[in-house]
């Protein structure tokens, strides 16, 4: 082994040893060369290695040299351009006898250079980082050549580069990690997965687009999954994912701006959407570290059934404050262990939908309510039900029903000729446009933010009810105009 | 990879294709590559190196190569020398590209062209890589970007 000072040695004595040219001085010379860890070589003023250098110098370059070879040439393909000519310009005043060596070695391009190595191909494979040090040979007091040493500091400047990220990586985790730390393991990664299973469907649109037509029907996809995303995130108060694909929407909604989209327009956003991905990898991969210390505290199974309602109980809070409503959440009924499995996630979405739905068109304000000779807080209720072969919950709510009202006396004044003749068949009929209408998109709210709120819940609506189509359940909806409603969603039981 | 550096790739091969054959070629929309393999039945691939480090690939139908190669011979009979030669030369002058925009803290390899459908092109592992699609008149190519 040897360090920086002792090939420093060394190369004062070869120095000495060069100038003289007795055998003895030359086997030592070579036994010397031998020994070095470091690669050392010796060039001429025309840049060209003469015949003595050491063993290890070819295992650093991973090449071959042979006698007279140009040092530049080993540079060739491993090295940029710049880098190449920088060197040349280097050697040159090196040999210059007027200049200071000192000063001249200021400028040294190869202090610590990067030496790429391609394959077969000449694609990139690997680098190492080298440091070439540069010593003038006198003779005569002449610059007679320069004497080079290269050292192989991959392990250093990967260890630094490698420390540099972690700390980086740390900070970002450490950030992240105070966040998710008061979300539960099951609900985040059920967020993950959803999350990740959107992001596989608009990645599979964005490959099919062909025209402007299926431009603009991704666009609204995106906006529809980023409203996802935000309310997902926002129900478990995941605030560093939030502000990212707030950022993501804003992009977005700037190129939807635009009269005429093309497919260029989409670059950022592919950029961003691989950002997005990124970031959702990163924390699964954070959620997977810190398993052993989830499963330490795992929670036990009532706890986790209980995980459903602590989020429906958060958003009724959150939103009620927000809406300036009040409201009372009752779930004294709901058996969130009677959820069969593979219905959490629709049931979950479902309840969710509905109790965002109520709350912001139903619920009056305490002032309106004490108007209408009600209790000033609303009261939203929610329960389960099971046979042999169904599951099912229900969710009531004392809040006015305004689109279903006017929808009823609509519905009444066209069928009021029918309803003389079968009172039951024209009830199931109403029943039924009534759940077509209140789950149909519109914009029909106060103001624009209620708008894009509705339009987003609606949306959420739309994706639910082809999930619920889809495991065969059914939603009916019991109501009278003033002060009550009931939904009931029903799934067979697998 | 940011915005800039896919807008680029995709404008200096779009403008190859209007530029060797009068007529315009359009980009689709860019999305991540995947482990699915994007590979058709000529490539050819450039390696970059150096500030950053990435390979990046164009591969093509013979159909494809064969009606662009009849355009610019002005001739009929085209042999699978010609082909593999035009495969070569569209790397080639995206790789010219490259060169001149990146400058010289860059190394840019020789085209490697590789003729047949291969089961997929290796790229580096830990780079996001970009599919670009690319229609020429009916016929269709990819560009696949893969940069730090």
């Amino acid at each position: 082994m040897t360090n920086g000072n002792d090939s420093e040695s060394v190369v004062k004595q070869l120095s000495v040893t060069m100038q003289s040219e007795s055998i003895k001085e030359h086997i030592k010379k070579q036994e010397l060369l031998g020994a070095l860890e470091e690669g050392v070589l010796y060039i001429n003023d025309k840049f060209e290695i003469a015949e003595d250098y050491s063993n290890s110098l070819e295992k650093i370059i991973d090449q071959e040299i042979t006698l007279g070879q140009s040092f530049i040439s080993l540079f060739e393909n491993r090295v940029p351009d710049n880098i190449l000519n920088n060197t040349v310009e280097y050697l040159n005043l090196m040999f210059k006898e007027d200049l200071d060596e000192e000063t001249v070695n200021e400028l040294n391009p190869l202090n610590v250079v990067e030496f790429h190595f391609e394959n077969r191909w000449g694609l990139w494979t690997s680098s190492k980082y080298l440091k070439f040090r540069f010593n003038r040979l006198l003779r005569d007091k002449l610059i007679s050549g320069l004497i080079i040493t290269v050292t192989d500091i991959t392990k250093q400047i990967s260890l630094s580069k490698k420390l540099e990220e972690v700390e980086k990586e740390t900070n970002k985790q450490m950030e992240w990690l105070v966040n998710m730390l008061h979300v539960e393991p099951p609900l985040l990664k059920e967020f993950l997965d959803v999350s990740e299973l959107e992001m596989q469907t608009i990645d599979k649109d964005l490959r099919g687009a062909k025209n402007n037509e299926q431009y603009n029907q991704i666009f609204n996809k995106l906006l529809r999954f980023i409203h996802q995303l935000i309310s997902n995130a926002s129900l478990l108060n995941l605030k560093f994912f939030i502000g990212k694909i707030k950022q993501f929407e804003s992009e977005v909604r700037k190129i939807n701006e635009k009269k005429e989209i093309s497919s260029g327009d989409f670059v950022p956003i592919v950029i961003q959407l691989g950002e997005v991905r990124q970031m959702l990898q990163d924390v699964k991969v954070l959620m997977n570290r810190f398993k052993h210390f989830t499963e330490t505290v795992r929670p036990k199974r009532q706890y986790e059934d209980g995980l459903i309602i602590r989020a429906i109980a958060n958003l009724v809070q959150n939103m009620s404050k927000d809406l300036g409503k009040e409201v009372e959440f009752n779930y004294t009924k709901f058996n969130s262990s009677a959820i069969p499995y593979s219905y959490q996630q629709v049931v979950r979405e479902f309840l969710i939908i509905l109790v965002r739905f109520s709350i912001l068109y139903c619920f009056e304000k305490p002032d309106e309510r004490r108007s209408a000779n009600k209790s000033p807080i609303g009261n939203l209720e929610i329960e389960t039900f099971s046979t042999n072969r169904l599951f099912g919950f229900k969710l009531r709510h004392d809040g006015r029903l305004i689109r279903i009202e006017r929808l009823l006396q609509k519905s009444i004044e066209n069928t009021e000729a029918e309803i003389q003749e079968d009172k039951s068949a024209v009830r199931d009929h109403l029943g039924a446009e009534v759940i077509r209408l209140l789950f149909m998109p519109t914009t029909a709210t106060s103001s624009l933010s209620e708008a894009e709120y509705s339009q987003e819940i609606f949306n959420d609506m739309e994706v639910a009810k082809k999930k619920l189509k889809m495991h065969r359940g059914k939603i009916k909806i019991i109501f009278t105009s003033e002060n009550y409603c009931e939904y009931t969603i029903s799934l067979p039981v697998k | 990879m940011n915005e800039t550096d896919l807008h680029f790739f995709i404008d200096s091969t779009v403008n190859y294709f209007e530029e060797v054959t009068s007529e315009k070629a359009s980009a689709g929309i860019p999305y991540m590559k995947d482990e699915e393999p994007v590979v058709l039945e000529y490539t050819g691939i450039i390696g970059i190196s150096g500030k950053r480090k990435g390979s990046i690939y164009v591969t093509t139908s013979e159909k494809m190569l064969s009606s662009i190669a009849k355009l610019i011979l002005g001739i009929e009979e085209i042999g699978k020398e010609d082909i593999k030669d035009l495969v070569g030369e569209i790397a080639n002058t995206i790789s010219g590209n490259v060169r001149q925009a990146y400058g010289s803290d860059f190394m840019i390899s020789v085209p490697v062209v590789v003729e047949g459908k291969a089961k997929d092109i290796k790229l580096p592992d830990n780079i996001q890589s970009f599919v670009i699609p690319i229609t020429w008149k009916e016929h269709k190519s990819f560009l696949v970007v893969c940069l730090e």
